[in-house]
């Protein structure tokens, strides 16, 4: 009986929060840090499952995986969608350098963070926790696509909109490939524990298995969906079938099911004669309630309880990430963002920078029902991995929002000596807020 | 070709995928991980051979259901017998759920299909039709069985009542037929008339009078093979199951309903949901207080058809979206309904006991044929399309097998219910087959439904 409440209190949630009713709320900017984060539904998600009320037990978390599993290959082929061929042309080449600085920085800075501390509060080896830093450090990479601390600034939301955007993008899929590479370069020993281990063949078992199914699916696309014949039933047959299928193929191989469907993704959009638009449209359309499924299916998987399990590691691990992260987005990479900006943008214009790429928790969700991420004798449970990654998540998302308003009201006040108006963006919807773009 | 080329493209690599997965997944633990992969493979490869048996001339259906075969347990073995049958333990394979879905769905379809003003006019024609072709069925059947006992092998050594309880309760199987068939047929060729109409209505009642009717039987069987009795309480909880399923489905329509006009976002996506609630709510048993002993379940057919009947004759206008939706979600449905109802058959037992079968079908189809025609004479029903009628009735799926399944597991402690349960099956397979085939010839002889060829 449980499971029907679950069910229905779920729904309910899901779909009240991607109705018209709450936009209003959510173009607030407690609102937007709250819903386009998914923070509230992670919440809700927690509240629900086995660590919360229990109205979701633990033996029922299995079956939220193929949702978990599915989400993710529908985001991963939003994410594939921008391997264009076309982009360099659109997107300035310096927005790939910045998002390749971002990445090697992040990565470099927070892995060996991350390393640090598990090896001081654990005393394990360098080795043994090499790929939980090293998943910090991925998921450490870009920053929210979501534009909302230009709300303020419409003059420079056009260049720096794009500067976001792309960054994020690139962000994105330098994610994906880096966490790709990552679980196929540890296995985990008959015993559970994780150990490095790379071979031809579990390389060409690991990434070209997943490409190939990619390829031989996307090199299918254009046919198929010519023989749809524009029916409707038989579109959304097709595209279900094509993301379940390779994104449950992904995960059958333990491959994250958005590496998969963004190579789908990438292929199907670099593929000449191919009509996206439709594809592209009811993907957009569906990115919003898939965003808050995943994010609920999260929540239900996460336990906050764990985090008291390890307190010194956890606050040690959060207090370390958050402040390498805003050392390293708001001002480092800020300012490389400001040298290339035509007009000076005006700081709250890059404190979303702060706001992390929702397709890190994406990722940590992947990695908590892989193989790797079940491994028992790890030092580092995945559990913890993905509590740690939603609090340092929430809290810069907070922190962005709080910065925002506080120099908005500085600004305003140093210019017109009041508060400034709640602005009222048009209700058309941004493509690309939620978790894939 | 290209369809055939590019369905044997697929197999080869979801059979590639199964081999090289990796070993966890193959675990009892990672089944619903592995539900993703075979939902994906069932919906590509079902339409692929649904466009297959189109262009022979046969309708898509047998082209999911012969997908089914192939990469059913017997044959390719993609899709395992852990995914779709229940173990010992009674628990729910991961793919159960979502055939589960797809019955809900497919029943709210039907309840959309029926007027109450049609009904109405046509129910003593129905009636008259559906009595005479149920008794006709039953009799015909029964009385195959009890005359050839002695020739048939598992039956030659039985006492005169196991014979009558084997005779009744094949008879009920027989009686069964797929509303899942006849819907999706009326969907996909379009059929808009006086035989799809009066098919699907008496298709409807028919599931109707089934559930009481195989209770009924059940419960004599067992009283006559002494496993029990038949009581009072046994009686009222299929009544209050009936009636209970009903309300229950009322509500749920008017829930719906609510939805669509307060929310109205999404259908598709709220239309999954509900249908994975009245799937999870028609597994669970309840204990009534005073019905000591019986458990009583609501049935998510019955509790669709209400919804959908409810919605589509009470708010015309304001359920026109979600029967919209219904209609755009009913294609991926069908692909992986009814190439899982395929998956299920045990071929083994069609190719032992293939002769009974085919001979069982044959009464069956006999008796149909008579039983309608002899029905339609006694109504005042009249026109060019009764004859067809019967065409539209031989169809068999979903219901017949989990009847068929109870029936197997409720007596097996005795000798003949395996043999039984194998002939059963594969008169259904063939049923399963033959159905669409007669009905779309039915369809589209009388001009009430049209091909996509044919579209304009």
């Amino acid at each position: 009986m449980r499971i029907l409440l679950a069910l229905s209190i779920l729904l309910i949630l899901a779909l009240m929060a991607s109705s018209r009713k709450f936009w209003a709320f959510r173009r607030r900017p407690t609102g937007a840090t709250l819903f386009s984060g998914g923070w509230l539904l992670i919440g809700i998600g927690i509240l629900l499952g086995p660590h919360g009320t229990g109205v979701i037990e633990s033996s029922q978390i299995a079956l939220h995986h193929p949702l978990v599993i599915f989400c993710l290959g529908w985001i991963g082929l939003i994410i594939g969608f921008q391997v264009d061929r076309r982009l360099p042309k659109v997107v300035p080449h310096w927005i790939l350098s910045i998002a390749l600085l971002d990445a090697c920085l992040s990565l470099i800075l927070t892995t060996s963070i991350a390393m640090t501390v598990f090896m001081w509060i654990l005393h394990e080896s360098a080795w043994s926790v090499l790929p939980h830093s090293l998943l910090l450090g991925i998921c450490s990479i870009s920053w929210s696509p979501e534009l909302r601390s230009l709300r303020a600034n419409p003059a420079i939301r056009m260049q720096t909109g794009l500067l976001i955007r792309g960054g994020a993008g690139m962000g994105s899929i330098l994610m994906v490939v880096l966490y790709t590479l990552l679980i196929n370069a540890f296995r985990v020993t008959p015993g559970g524990e994780p150990f490095y281990a790379i071979s031809f063949s579990q390389l060409s078992l690991g990434v070209f298995a997943p490409i190939l199914i990619a390829v031989a699916v996307g090199f299918a696309g254009p046919w198929i969906f010519k023989m749809t014949e524009q029916d409707k039933g038989q579109f959304l047959v097709v595209l279900l079938g094509m993301i379940c299928f390779t994104a449950g193929a992904a995960t059958l191989m333990d491959q994250l099911p958005l590496f998969v469907a963004m190579l789908l993704g990438a292929v199907l959009v670099n593929l000449p004669k191919i009509s996206l638009a439709r594809l592209k449209r009811v993907i957009i359309d569906g990115e919003q309630p898939m965003a808050m499924i995943l994010m609920l299916a999260i929540g239900l998987m996460a336990d906050p309880s764990i985090l008291l399990a390890e307190p010194k590691l956890a606050l040690a691990l959060i207090v370390f990430l958050l402040v390498t992260r805003g050392l390293l987005k708001s001002g480092l990479i800020q300012q490389v963002f400001r040298s290339k900006l035509d007009h000076p943008a005006p700081t709250p214009s890059l404190i979303g920078l702060l706001r992390p790429n929702p397709v890190s928790i994406a990722i940590a969700a992947g990695y908590t029902i892989s193989t790797l991420g079940r491994a028992e004798a790890s030092p580092v449970l995945a559990s913890q991995l993905l509590m740690v990654l939603i609090v340092v998540g929430f809290i810069s998302d907070l922190s962005s929002l709080i910065l925002t308003k506080e120099y908005q009201d500085i600004h305003f006040s140093k210019t017109h000596g009041s508060k400034p108006p709640v602005s009222k963006p048009p209700l058309s919807k941004l493509p690309g807020q939620g978790v894939g773009a | 070709m290209k369809e055939l080329f590019s369905l044997a493209g697929m197999l080869l690599l979801a059979t590639l995928v199964k081999y090289f997965s990796h070993p966890s997944m193959m675990g009892e633990s990672a089944q619903p991980t592995r539900a993703v992969m075979l939902i994906g493979l069932l919906l590509l490869g079902g339409w692929m051979s649904g466009k297959l048996a189109e262009r022979v001339q046969v309708p898509a259906i047998t082209g999911y259901l012969i997908l089914g075969v192939i990469v059913g347990p017997e044959i390719l073995d993609l899709v395992d017998k852990g995914m779709i049958l229940r173990s010992e333990g009674g628990k729910i394979p991961p793919l159960q759920f979502v055939s589960d879905m797809a019955i809900a769905l497919i029943a709210l379809t039907a309840g959309g299909e029926i007027r109450i003003d049609f009904l109405k006019s046509h129910f003593r024609n129905v009636s008259v039709i559906l009595l005479v072709h149920m008794a006709t069925l039953m009799v015909a059947v029964a009385a195959a069985i009890w005359l050839t006992r002695s020739w048939v092998p598992f039956l030659a050594d039985l006492t005169p009542e196991s014979v009558f309880v084997v005779a009744m309760l094949c008879a009920v199987v027989m009686v069964a037929k797929s509303p899942a068939v006849t819907i999706a047929m009326i969907n996909d060729y379009k059929a808009v008339g006086p035989l799809s109409q009066t098919t699907l209505v008496i298709t409807v009642l028919k599931d109707l009078v089934l559930i009481i009717m195989f209770s009924v039987v059940m419960a004599v069987s067992k009283g006559l093979l002494g496993n029990s009795q038949i009581s009072g309480d046994f009686m009222w909880a299929v009544g209050i199951q009936l009636i209970g399923s009903l309300t229950v489905g009322a509500i749920l329509g008017l829930v719906m309903g609510l939805y669509v006009a307060k929310v109205r976002v999404h259908l598709p996506i709220f239309l999954s949901g509900w249908c994975l609630f009245v799937a999870v709510l028609g597994e669970h048993h309840f204990q009534l207080p005073g019905l000591e002993g019986q458990q009583v379940h609501v049935e998510p057919l019955l509790m669709a058809l209400s919804s959908g009947l409810l919605l589509k004759n009470l708010w015309p206008e304001r359920s026109r979206a979600l029967f919209h939706a219904v209609e755009i979600t009913s294609l991926p449905v069908y692909c992986i309904f009814f190439a899982l109802a395929a998956a299920k058959i045990d071929l083994g037992a069609l190719t032992s006991l293939w002769h009974l079968s085919l001979c069982l079908a044959a009464v069956r189809l006999a008796a149909t044929w008579v039983g309608i025609a002899y029905g339609v004479r006694l109504s005042a029903e009249r026109g060019s399309w009764t004859k067809y009628l019967w065409l539209g009735m031989v169809s068999q799926a979903g219901v017949s097998l989990v009847l068929v399944t109870v029936i197997s597991e409720a007596f097996s402690h005795t000798s003949w219910a395996a043999p039984v349960r194998e002939v059963l099956i594969g008169t259904i397979f063939i049923n399963q087959l033959c159905g669409p085939i007669l009905f779309r010839h039915g369809l589209l002889t009388t001009g009430e439904g049209s091909t996509r060829s044919s579209d304009p």
